[in-house]
């Protein structure tokens, strides 16, 4: 784990998103504490489904910007890095583009700055709002990654903050 | 061998679980990103 908290720290400005499922079926409780020891910053979530990739743990997949499944070894391993530094040439990089850009191409402006969101789990994201298409808001971290979320899970105040900003 | 015979797949075919902690991740957002998907587990 820890040698991934690098490679994530070194290596998303340059394109690459890291997401770790725990697949033992460990509590909440136990996978935060690991989370908060070795300081992670990227996604970890409670399993995954899909096709089974992992003959052992840890194991570390890599797909590259087609989404294709380029390699599949031990996170330890050199060739992990030289897989992943092989694709991430073809990525996007936020290195090349404005600070504050979003990664989207083509770049749009913040319908809402930067902010903290609360959802209805009370969960809170920094991200700023760059559309709303239906009831699907389109945010921005603030390492330029973008994701799309249902703004009716968010709290009734950010929702209301949200029509104010699209009101004409 | 560090590492393993790749499969043929796709990231669309992946769905995560319950987020524990970072950034909401939806693989359909991740076009020209690379994306790597570590297993592990606690114990």
């Amino acid at each position: 784990m820890p040698h991934l908290v690098q490679m994530d720290k070194k290596l998303s400005r340059k394109g690459l998103v890291v997401v770790a499922p725990e697949v033992q079926g460990s509590s909440q409780e136990d996978i935060l504490q690991l989370v908060e020891k070795n300081d992670v910053g990227y996604t970890v979530t409670k399993g995954i489904t899909g096709p089974g990739l992992a003959t052992g743990i840890p194991r570390t997949a890599v797909f590259d910007v087609s989404g294709k499944l380029v390699y599949v070894g031990h996170p330890m391993a050199p060739e992990t890095e030289d897989a992943i530094e092989d694709a991430l040439k073809e990525a996007t990089s936020d290195e090349s583009e404005k600070p504050g850009s979003s990664g989207l191409a083509p770049r749009k402006t913040d319908l809402v700055p930067s902010r903290s969101w609360t959802n209805d789990e009370k969960r809170v994201i920094e991200a700023s709002l760059l559309e709303v298409v239906g009831t699907v808001g389109k945010f921005k971290l603030s390492n330029g990654q973008p994701f799309d979320y249902d703004i009716t899970r968010l709290s009734e105040a950010d929702q209301q903050l949200i029509k104010e900003a699209l009101a004409p | 061998m560090a590492q393993d015979t790749v499969p043929d797949h796709s990231l669309s075919e992946f769905t995560l679980g319950e987020l524990v902690s970072g950034n909401e991740v939806d693989f359909s957002t991740l076009q020209g990103k690379v994306v790597t998907i570590e297993y592990w587990g606690t114990r």
